[in-house]
């Protein structure tokens, strides 16, 4: 069984994580296209690349980001979500025309 | 407190109970009280046993989180672990599990089985309401990281797993909180799991350490 | 019965390493008694009685004895009473143990089936493909006749389970195989200072060393064996482990082990594969008769088990160690008639003039062309050696041979199983006719003959250059490992002598011939994965361990490929054959109980799963389902229930923007929502399908108590936290499930009941109306009382500390006597909710449903900036609908439709049941069902298919009880 580094447990199992899927940047659902919005979930990236993915660590209830290559599995580093995510995100209210 | 008022307290008696107290019954443990609620004194004679189970799950325990939880336990007093997934003694018997960068639980005195303060004393900090989301069991004795290597993935043999380290982990396929206990002698596993699993993870203990003779204990195992 | 007490074969001491010569052991073989001692394995006990045949073959029921001594082969596959398989040369004897042979009709010995070999010629490979592929259904006519004549052994179904139990290992270095290369690993890791776990799959350690001849005065095995044992023992930083199989590599070197009835898991920093190398048989015909045997199974029978193989001997051999394997027979009164050598002048001088020192006659450039057998082919008597013309080809000239033994060796095949589940690369190396192993994973090394080295010295010195990549590793040295190479050749280029006659055996396992192997490519089958298929090749128990190298060069040669190109098949775990008892060990299934679980099985409760919890579906007789349900479901309707409802999902949310990250998550809008009110609360996942509900309590500006379905809660709280660990609000979230336990008091009397118990809070319906929320003291207990109505009648949630749990059940049912409280069940409950038109999320929605579908539209706010699903809601919601939810009614006496019964229209699927019952309350079946979009108002009709009928059912507004609400907001 593969083994993971937590950035808070250190090495670990793979079972004891639960894959949340890659890090993506959400598109403005006031604003976006219905094809970018589509994209956006519905889409992923499948080339042999380094990916980077959200992983929970299940026992200790924490989040953290890996970037892993999908050709040879290989987990190049996992670091805390704070990283990439540092400052409050808003969101704009929705356009609101057609809506009285 | 005399063997005739011990063998009156009965677990129902009270309002607070643990989620094993039929099993402990069902053993013909002896009880007193203990944070107003029933904890078992003696499984009857333990004194050969090598390894004993406890179950501590009526001992106050509470826990604190946010941004301020750290600064604020030691400003209470306690001692805080300078990392995460360690665990030290305060002056008073309580023990600071630090389970993260901003989380932290508070285990009552094992003798006393209470605590000084509880998450209601800390305004500023989130409470965790671990007295009932988890049970919390006591692993002591010998063979420790084989029995528990029954159990867990985790490496818990001396060198990997000293004094004062926890794992927060898989255990027999429920999450739990393994902390190995500082400046006590002998080895101590504290487990602290979902109290809804605790009468699962209970059964799974006592048949890994089956093997090794262990068996289910009371306080007096300890003192 | 007669007893069979011989060990006539038996050689004296120091002969039989594994002998405990004080301690005879009995037991039955085919009825008859036998006597061994302990530490014989089965085989060697019956060898020691001179009984050769054990088994027959699979296919064609050809008589079979040892052939590798070591668990190798399938020759020996023997029943242990209700367990088939089982090795004989593996398994040790113990007392009264009941052995038979396998694969016979009759008898053992009189196999009335033996006479399939005569038909071998009309069963050509692929023959079970070819014959029962048409037409359509025959061969669900011969499959029973087959399989009662290929079957390996029988199952006793009425086994009783045994304990088996699995256990992790932590180590830095694990080194699998204990011979010359595994040892001086060991040894150099452990000085070097890394713990080490050392693993053989022997009830010994020494590999080669404990049965090989390594020089003519054979002494110096036994001293070397010795001094590395003792080495071994004195080391605190290396554990043994014998009578261990290591069964597969995965990832991050996580490695199974098999001992007896466990399972370990081991996880090693480093690992060092010591396999060794499996000899390989030479094909020629009638290769498989009993008394044909790899040279190192005759050195196992005579050092292991002090078995003298036979009286008269030829070895057949393609490298130098056939000679040793000569000497030792020589020294152990075996008549060595012949050596012969496939090789012509490789010989060095010194090993031919020890044969003829002791007067052993040598025909090099020879082969044997087939081996002779009395009629029932019980065991060799002689052997047809001829000389060697071309590659593959013989002369005319015959030398027959008497002999009750042939030692044969063509060489070696690399023990890769391990490595190349790693992913390492196997490819041969002409000049050397032999595999070789490369591009192993960075913590993975390998040593000794698996790595194509041979010559003890040079063995040794690899053991330490493995250890020493691994010690580097561990960050323990920084040396250079040494080189290390072997000048030795020891594998034969072409041992295949193909006979007109077949029964030449490329694969004993599975009755494959030369000729079988090629005529597969013939018939186009020219990958070495598709012979295998369509052959079956290497399919059987020794999963090729013999098999592969003859395949290989035999598809190679009749493809004109190279043996690279053509390889062998994948290596996949396991290793060995396993019993799933060992997979499954000691089997961990989690459940989870409510703290008052014990009190629902005092009163009777019949119990069904909800996830990992139990719960009440009602209570009373099992078999008296719908009785129990219509009675709880009056009582509630009528008077006053209770339910244990703690499985629901809670989570907390507390901080300055716990309002804000309400809103952001769940469809409806919070920022709102007074303190002291419950909301409805439903999340939509970014697909804009609904995938979860609850009900939000807030308790405080800064602090929401929101609940979760019992399935969905670790879903809805993980993403939560993952949307925070993004968004980063200050909102503390913490998943309460097990924290809080709850129960549900309904009925008209719930009021009365609950007074009794809580005077600190008003509980009127002006001072706690209906969807108030507030915290009280229920008898010394403090509780979250949240006044809502999933039955649709007065109700109270009551949540409380898990801890209190058993108490506030027994504090209501004791404060409920004198009101007739009766508890009921999640199947109760679920009637109950049907009635009022409730949807269950999952239950009656799918993964598609999105909140139009559900009319829950009214629960959905787009004024807001944002909810998780938000947009896609927008883009589905702006699409033309094609399905609704909606209430239907029946008459009472109609056939009742299931959940999952088809809606259809004409003969379009519109839709299906979700919930269907009868009801109590409205003396008529209602029920819940997806319906096409135009017939889903009210007074439509909709077609339902039950049990191949079609019932035509009403759509009705809902709820189909109490319309108004009058009930619940009592």
């Amino acid at each position: 069984m593969k083994m993971m580094n937590c950035p808070l447990n250190g090495l670990r199992n793979i079972s004891e994580f639960v894959h949340g899927g890659e890090v993506k940047e959400m598109p403005d659902p006031n604003s976006c296209s219905d094809d970018a919005w589509a994209e956006y979930v519905f889409y992923t990236e499948n080339g042999i690349s380094v990916v980077t993915e959200w992983w929970l660590h299940a026992p200790s209830g924490y989040w953290f980001i890996a970037e892993r290559h999908t050709g040879s599995d290989e987990i190049l580093k996992t670091y805390d979500p704070s990283v990439l995510f540092n400052k409050r995100v808003e969101f704009s209210a929705p356009v609101t025309e057609g809506m009285a | 407190m005399s063997d005739v008022m011990k063998s009156t307290i009965t677990p129902e008696t009270y309002l607070v109970r643990s989620p094993l107290y039929r099993l402990h019954k069902a053993a013909g443990a002896h009880f007193d009280e203990c944070s107003s609620a029933a904890q078992v004194t003696s499984y009857g004679d333990r004194s050969a046993v090598s390894t004993a189970l406890i179950d501590l799950s009526v001992n106050h325990r509470f826990g604190v989180r946010g941004p301020n939880a750290l600064a604020a336990l030691a400003a209470a007093g306690l001692s805080v672990p300078d990392k995460p997934n360690q665990c030290v003694n305060s002056s008073n018997g309580e023990t600071v599990l630090r389970l993260s960068n901003t989380e932290c639980w508070v285990l009552g005195a094992m003798e006393s089985g209470a605590c000084s303060a509880d998450s209601s004393a800390f305004a500023d900090c989130y409470p965790v309401y671990c007295q009932d989301s988890h049970a919390c069991l006591l692993l002591s004795g010998e063979h420790l990281p084989d029995i528990m290597a029954k159990l867990c993935g985790v490496d818990l043999s001396e060198h990997a797993f000293p004094k004062g380290a926890i794992a927060q982990t898989s255990v027999a396929r429920i999450n739990a909180i393994i902390s190995h206990l500082p400046d006590r002698e002998g080895t101590h596993f504290v487990i602290l799991c979902d109290s809804a699993a605790a009468e699962y993870l209970w059964g799974c203990l006592l048949d890994a350490m089956g093997e090794f003779g262990g068996q289910a204990a009371g306080l007096d195992y300890l003192f | 019965m007669t007893s069979m007490i011989d060990n006539s074969m038996r050689l004296n001491a120091p002969m039989g390493l594994l002998l405990n010569r004080d301690n005879a052991v009995e037991f039955l073989f085919e009825g008859q008694r036998y006597q061994g001692y302990a530490g014989d394995c089965i085989a060697s006990a019956l060898l020691a009685n001179d009984r050769w045949l054990m088994s027959r073959s699979f296919k064609y029921h050809r008589p079979r004895g040892p052939l590798t001594m070591a668990g190798q082969d399938a020759n020996t596959l023997v029943q242990l009473g209700g367990d088939p398989n089982a090795l004989a040369d593996r398994t040790p004897i113990a007392p009264n143990m009941q052995i038979e042979g396998q694969n016979y009709n009759g008898t053992l010995d009189k196999d009335r089936d033996a006479m399939l070999g005569h038909f071998g010629r009309f069963m050509p490979v692929g023959f079970y493909y070819r014959s029962f592929f048409k037409p359509m259904g025959v061969w669900d006519k011969w499959e029973g006749v087959i399989r009662e004549k290929a079957g390996l052994g029988r199952l006793d179904l009425n086994f009783e389970p045994e304990y088996y139990d699995k256990k992790y290992l932590f180590t830095d270095v694990m080194v699998v195989g204990s011979g010359p290369a595994g040892l001086s690993a060991a040894l150099k890791a452990a000085d070097g200072g890394a713990q080490v776990l050392l693993v053989e799959e022997m009830p010994l350690v020494g590999g080669a060393l404990a049965y090989n001849r390594f020089d003519i005065e054979g002494i110096e095995a036994d001293r070397l064996r010795a001094e590395l044992i003792a080495k071994v023992e004195a080391h605190d930083k290396i554990t043994v482990m014998v009578d261990t199989v290591c069964n597969a590599w995965f990832t991050d070197n996580y490695l199974p082990l098999i001992q007896g009835k466990r399972l370990f898991k081991v996880r090693a920093k480093e690992c060092i594969i010591a396999s060794g190398a499996y000899e390989q048989h030479v094909v020629f015909r009638n290769n498989d008769l009993p008394g044909v045997v790899m040279c190192s199974a005759a050195t196992r029978m005579m050092k292991l088990y002090a078995i003298k193989p036979g009286q008269s001997a030829v070895v057949l051999t393609g490298n130098d160690d056939g000679y040793l394997t000569a000497l030792e027979l020589n020294d152990h009164g075996v008549n060595v008639k012949a050596v012969v050598d496939m090789r012509e002048g490789a010989a060095p001088m010194d090993l031919i003039d020890a044969l003829s020192k002791r007067g052993i006659t040598l025909h090099q450039g020879y082969t044997v062309y087939e081996a002779l057998a009395e009629k029932g082919n019980k065991r060799v008597k002689a052997v047809d050696v001829r000389k060697i013309t071309a590659k593959g080809e013989v002369g005319n000239a015959s030398r027959v041979i008497d002999c009750d033994l042939l030692c044969m060796s063509a060489g070696y095949m690399p023990a890769y199983q391990l490595l190349c589940q790693a992913g390492a690369q196997l490819s041969y190396a002409d000049d050397l006719a032999e595999f070789t192993l490369s591009k192993l994973p960075e913590h993975l090394h390998i040593a000794g003959s698996v790595n194509g080295i041979h010559q003890l010295d040079s063995v040794m010195a690899d053991g330490q250059r493995a250890a020493q990549l691994a010690l580097n590793n561990l960050n323990l040295s920084d040396e250079l490992p040494g080189k290390v190479s072997c000048s030795v050749k020891p594998n034969f280029d072409w041992p295949i002598f193909s006979h007109p006659k077949g029964k030449d055996f490329v694969d004993f396992d599975e009755d494959l011939q030369a000729k079988d192997i090629v005529n597969a490519t013939r018939l186009g089958y020219r990958d070495v994965q598709l012979v295998k298929r369509f052959s079956t090749v290497g399919m059987g128990p020794s999963q090729g361990r013999h098999s592969a190298l003859p395949t290989a060069r035999l598809v190679a040669n009749s493809t004109d490929r190279t043996v690279t190109e053509t390889g062998v098949t994948t290596a996949r775990p396991p290793f060995a054959p396993e019993k799933l008892a060992h997979i499954a060990g000691r089997i961990f299934d989690p459940y989870r109980r409510t703290p008052m679980h014990h009190r629902h099985l005092e009163l009777g409760a019949k119990m069904i799963p909800a996830g990992n919890w139990r719960r009440p579906a009602f209570y009373g007789d099992p078999n008296e389902r719908d009785a129990c349900i219509h009675t709880e479901s009056v009582h509630v309707r009528n008077k006053v229930g209770l339910i244990d409802v703690s499985t629901l999902g809670g989570i907390e949310l507390k901080g300055p923007d716990a309002a804000e990250f309400m809103n952001r998550i769940y469809t409806f809008a919070f920022l709102k929502q007074p303190v002291g009110k419950t909301r409805y609360a439903v999340y939509t996942n970014e697909h804009g399908v609904v995938i979860d509900d609850g009900v939000a309590c807030r308790i405080a500006e800064d602090h929401f108590y929101v609940t979760a379905t019992t399935s969905g809660v670790d879903r809805v709280y993980r993403d939560m936290t993952k949307w925070n660990a993004q968004w980063r609000l200050d909102v503390d979230i913490l998943n309460v499930t097990s924290a809080y336990c709850a129960v549900n008091l309904a009925g008209p009397d719930a009021r009365k009941v609950l007074e009794t118990l809580v005077t600190d809070t008003d509980l009127s319906p002006e001072g706690f109306p209906f969807l108030a929320y507030g915290e009280a003291d229920v008898a010394g207990i403090p509780a979250r009382l949240l006044r809502v109505g999933f039955v649709g009648e007065l109700g109270y949630e009551i949540h409380v500390p898990s801890r209190y749990g058993e108490a506030l059940w027994d504090l209501l049912m004791d404060a409920g006597k004198a009101f007739d409280i009766k508890p009921f069940g999640v199947e109760t409950q679920r009637l109950l909710r049907l009635e009022k038109g409730h949807v269950i999320v999952s239950q009656d929605t799918d993964g598609m449903s999105h909140p139009g579908e559900l009319s829950m539209t009214w629960a959905v706010n787009r004024k807001k900036p944002f909810f998780v699903g938000c947009r896609s809601v927008d883009i589905v919601m702006a699409q033309p609908q094609t399905r609704k939810l909606v209430g239907f009614v029946l008459p009472a006496e109609s056939k009742k439709p299931e959940e999952g019964h088809l809606v259809l229209e004409g003969d379009a699927i519109t839709g299906n049941v979700t919930s269907c019952e009868y009801s109590p309350a409205l003396k008529q079946i209602v029920g819940l069902a997806f319906a096409g979009i135009n017939s889903s108002q009210p007074g439509d009709h909709i077609y339902i298919r039950v049990d191949g009928q079609l019932v035509e059912a009403e759509v009705v507004n809902l709820p189909f009880y109490d319309p108004d609400n009058l009930r619940q907001e009592m």
